[in-house]
């Protein structure tokens, strides 16, 4: 079965699947039965783990993420859902979740992973994100440009519209190719501001160290053949120097060829990394910088 | 008694003035707007330094240690935009370096090549293109290379004289082999260049301020490839925290003021003089700091911000502007990415990043080809060669690219960007512009209260020929990498209108003899004010297609060893 592939996935495909994993026994366990008879996507929090969203709120996230990035280990499973409520909370716990202690985890040689505790914010750094996800509420003195509307505001509204958009209310109970479908033709604003914040969120707690709160059980880095952090361990010279494994199969090399224009985005990590910084953690500036490659390369518009 | 210093950020430009003022005595604030990062300044000697750093790259996509976009924006519009009144097209983390206590130097790629002798004379040699500012430098290559010798001395670089193209050590010669051998050639590294060599094209280690072997107690660096971006979580890089400003501060003659953000230089009535600095400090508080002398070196948008955030009195629009030249000719490298998709993992990763270098795209081109182009001469810059991104960026950029769902599932599975490609990117050279500046934002200002750095820029015809002309040379060369799927270029002085996403920027502040088109002289000293030098990149009169970073640091030591041996008393010693 290919679990990845959304379109063709029935909402109990994904408990079984989520039912394989032994660490997601227990959740799944605690809500397989009522969720089940929604018809509702089948992985939980821990109760009392929410740290901002109520749980309404937090199931409609569940089927949000699960089609930003989908399959049976997607960004449901990952805990991406979660991840982003943590951060929504971040200031509830001290020090907030925000920044990974250094230098090491414990994935490649470190007896001590230093990942694990979170590093102290300054004075500084609190002001930036608190205003980020908290927004400015109203405060002159953080509105020295205008107002700000945090991700509490943004996720708040857009997830409420995102229910209200689902014709039984519950966006989450859709099956995964009519949510999908619906924030493919929605013009709800509310929904357009989340998902501009949801997805990058959710990419970033999928593939990001684990400490972060998702990419449980390396689930992603799995998927795709991504060593993860590899201090202080490093690469020996000859794993530097040898050749590459077995070439991809045809259907990848098929979309290999098909993606060939966007190919030099990876010959410089300082220009992704620059290109990221300015997009704010918004896709859509995102897509608006890289717009223009698409078109101009002959290639998909945005 | 010592001679008192403020020095305005402790970056590649900063440390090192830092470092050689106090060598010769004088007593050094250095004024940062970044908070530390690494733990034990000061108090133990670098090899034994902490790091807030390691391979996370949530960490780094959430910018620890830059400024923070909400708090601290720049905002940017294009020439076409300012011509129609256009106040800002873009606002936030734009342009910005880093802001830590060893600036962008930090985090960066450490790579460290040196400009070639021909950019020091550009003016002369090629002679003026219409709309750009070209200049000759006050210096020649000769007066910096004793410079660029001594900072590679003392920071540890690796590379292979051996293996550099005759012309590259006919333009940067060099008196020595490097002080250590390259990091280990990744396979990715081999592929592209046998393709470069199939094209006429040399591929040689390009030179890293990186270890490979123990350095001064630092290890050697063990490929992670997790370069750019992150800070080097096993102290294997040298920078400039660890070369200058550590071993500054534990003189005991240097005191670093970290989240200390400078608004104003004071000067006396007359405007001849500096009296001293003002700064906001980590509480918020206004303070001031006196000084004999006052160094800008944080970078080049920022000391322009700087130079007009203290007009006022006899320097009406800015603090050494009667040139009207501060904050013009802001410069960035401009970028032509090439790549071949693989059917293979190659490894992008799996080695130091960009370990090898060409010069053969350098220029400068002309003939009826070029010309064909619209301008005179075209000069390219260096190829950096076998690049990658990690996974999140990967995620992010295909995030751009395919946007959400079951494409983006599959590409990242296919491992396409962090896995299949072998890359590498041309470090255009900008040309200056008096249009392309820096100035304040009427309206959009930072958290302190004042006016943010407005930054107008675009590319000038010059910028775009390059990429007509090199790019498709760029995508041959890639084409023929062995068992590719194909090639593909992106030239983003043909696609993008926005500034130019790198940390390479200078101008703002260039240097030159004539007062009435320059801002400071071949010194660093403003024309206009007896104590005031600028340290950074922002001297810079034009910006060759290099790494900025080992001329940055040489041409700081220059100005700075131009201030000791003019008003130093005849005492030595300390800084080690």
């Amino acid at each position: 079965m290919d679990g990845r592939d959304a379109g063709a996935r029935a909402p109990g495909v994904t408990r079984r699947v989520v039912l394989r994993d032994g660490t997601a026994v227990a959740l799944a366990v605690l809500v397989a039965g009522p969720l089940a008879a929604h018809g509702d996507v089948a992985v939980a929090v821990t109760p009392g783990e929410a740290a901002f969203l109520t749980p309404d709120e937090l199931r409609a996230l569940r089927g949000l993420v699960d089609v930003l990035i989908p399959g049976a280990d997607g960004a449901l499973a990952s805990g991406c859902a979660e991840a982003i409520d943590a951060l929504l909370g971040a200031f509830v716990v001290a020090p907030p979740r925000i920044y990974a202690g250094a230098p090491f985890s414990d994935r490649a040689g470190s007896p001590v992973n230093h990942f694990g505790t979170f590093l102290p914010l300054d004075a500084y750094e609190t002001l930036a994100w608190r205003l980020r996800i908290e927004g400015s509420q109203g405060r002159p003195q953080l509105e020295f440009n205008g107002p700000v509307t945090g991700w509490q505001h943004v996720y708040r509204e857009g997830l409420r519209a995102l229910d209200a958009a689902a014709p039984g209310g519950r966006f989450a109970a859709l099956p995964a190719p009519a949510r999908e479908l619906l924030l493919r033709t929605t013009d709800d604003a509310d929904i357009g501001a989340l998902v501009d914040v949801a997805f990058p969120h959710t990419y970033e707690f999928h593939y990001g160290a684990p400490e972060y709160g998702a990419n449980r059980d390396l689930m992603s880095w799995r998927a795709t053949g991504w060593a993860g952090d590899v201090q202080p361990r490093g690469w020996t010279r000859a794993q530097i120097e040898e050749a590459g494994g077995a070439p991809a199969g045809a259907r990848e090399q098929e979309l290999l060829r098909e993606l060939l224009p966007a190919a030099p985005l990876a010959a410089s990590g300082e220009l992704a990394h620059n290109v990221l910084a300015r997009s704010g953690g918004s896709l859509t500036t995102l897509r608006d910088e890289l717009a223009g490659i698409a078109r101009k390369a002959g290639r998909r518009g945005a | 008694m010592a001679r008192e210093a403020v020095v305005i950020g402790s970056g590649a430009a900063g440390s090192v003035t830092a470092w050689e003022l106090a060598r010769h005595g004088w007593s050094v604030t250095v004024l940062e707007r970044g908070r530390h990062l690494r733990a034990g300044l000061g108090r133990r000697p670098s090899a034994k330094l902490g790091t807030r750093y390691g391979s996370d790259e949530i960490k780094s996509a959430r910018r620890l240690g830059f400024p923070d976009g909400l708090l601290e924006p720049y905002t940017a519009r294009t020439q076409e935009e300012a011509r129609a009144g256009v106040a800002r097209s873009a606002q936030g983390a734009l342009g910005q370096l880093g802001a830590a206590v060893g600036g962008t130097s930090l985090h960066y790629n450490a790579k460290f090549p040196r400009f070639f002798a021909q950019d020091f004379h550009q003016r002369s040699d090629l002679g003026p293109v219409a709309g750009a500012q070209v200049a000759d430098w006050p210096i020649g290559y000769d007066d910096l290379a004793p410079y660029y010798d001594e900072v590679e001395r003392r920071i540890g670089v690796q590379g292979d004289r051996d293996a550099m193209p005759a012309r590259t050590l006919q333009q940067s010669p060099r008196t020595r082999q490097f002080a250590m051998a390259p990091n280990p050639t990744p396979y990715v590294g081999r592929l592209l260049a046998d393709a470069a060599r199939t094209v006429g094209y040399t591929a040689f280690p390009q030179p890293a301020a990186v270890n490979s072997r123990t350095f001064q107690g630092r290890p050697a660096c063990n490929s992670c490839g997790l370069c750019s971006g992150f800070g080097c979580p096993i102290n294997a890089r040298g920078d400039a925290l660890v070369t200058w400003l550590n071993p500054a501060v534990r003189s005991g003659r240097v005191r670093v003021i970290a989240r200390a953000f400078a608004y104003r230089v004071d000067t006396t009535r007359d405007g001849r003089r500096a009296t001293g600095l003002r700064y906001v400090d980590a509480d918020g508080r206004r303070r001031r700091v006196a000084g004999d002398i006052v160094v800008l070196a944080g970078s080049p948008i920022n000391t322009a911000r700087l130079l007009l955030l203290s007009a006022g009195g006899a320097h009406p629009d800015g603090l050494g502007n009667r040139s009207g030249q501060v904050g013009r000719n802001m410069m960035f490298h401009n970028f032509t990415l090439a790549a071949a998709v693989l059917p293979q993992d190659v490894h992008p990763n799996r080695g130091q990043s960009n370990g090898l270098q060409v010069d053969d795209l350098m220029g400068p081109f002309t003939g009826g080809e070029v010309r064909a182009l619209g301008v005179p001469y075209v000069k390219g810059g260096l190829v950096q060669v076998g690049g990658g991104v990690p996974l999140l960026t990967e995620a992010a950029m295909l995030a751009g690219y395919l946007g959400h769902g079951e494409l983006h599932r599959r590409a990242m599975d296919a491992g396409f960007l962090h896995a299949r490609v072998a890359g590498s990117q041309l470090v255009g050279e900008d040309l200056p512009q008096a249009e392309n500046r820096v100035d304040l934002d009427p309206r959009v200002k930072d958290f302190r209260g004042f006016p943010a750095a407005r930054i107008t820029y675009s590319p000038h015809q010059h910028e775009k020929a390059a990429a007509l002309l090199l790019g498709p040379r760029l995508e041959a060369w890639h084409a023929l990498v062995r068992g590719a799927l194909g090639a593909a270029i992106i030239p983003f002085p043909l696609i993008s209108t926005s500034i130019p996403a790198t940390a390479h920027l200078a101008g703002t502040a260039r240097m030159g003899d004539d007062p009435r088109s320059s801002v400071c002289d071949a010194a660093g000293r403003l024309h206009e004010v007896d104590n005031v030098y600028v340290a950074d990149a922002s001297t810079f009169p034009t910006f060759p297609g290099f790494n900025p970073t080992n001329t940055i640091m040489a041409n700081a030591l220059r100005i700075a060893r131009g201030i000791t041996d003019a008003r130093t008393p005849k005492q030595r010693g300390g800084a080690r």
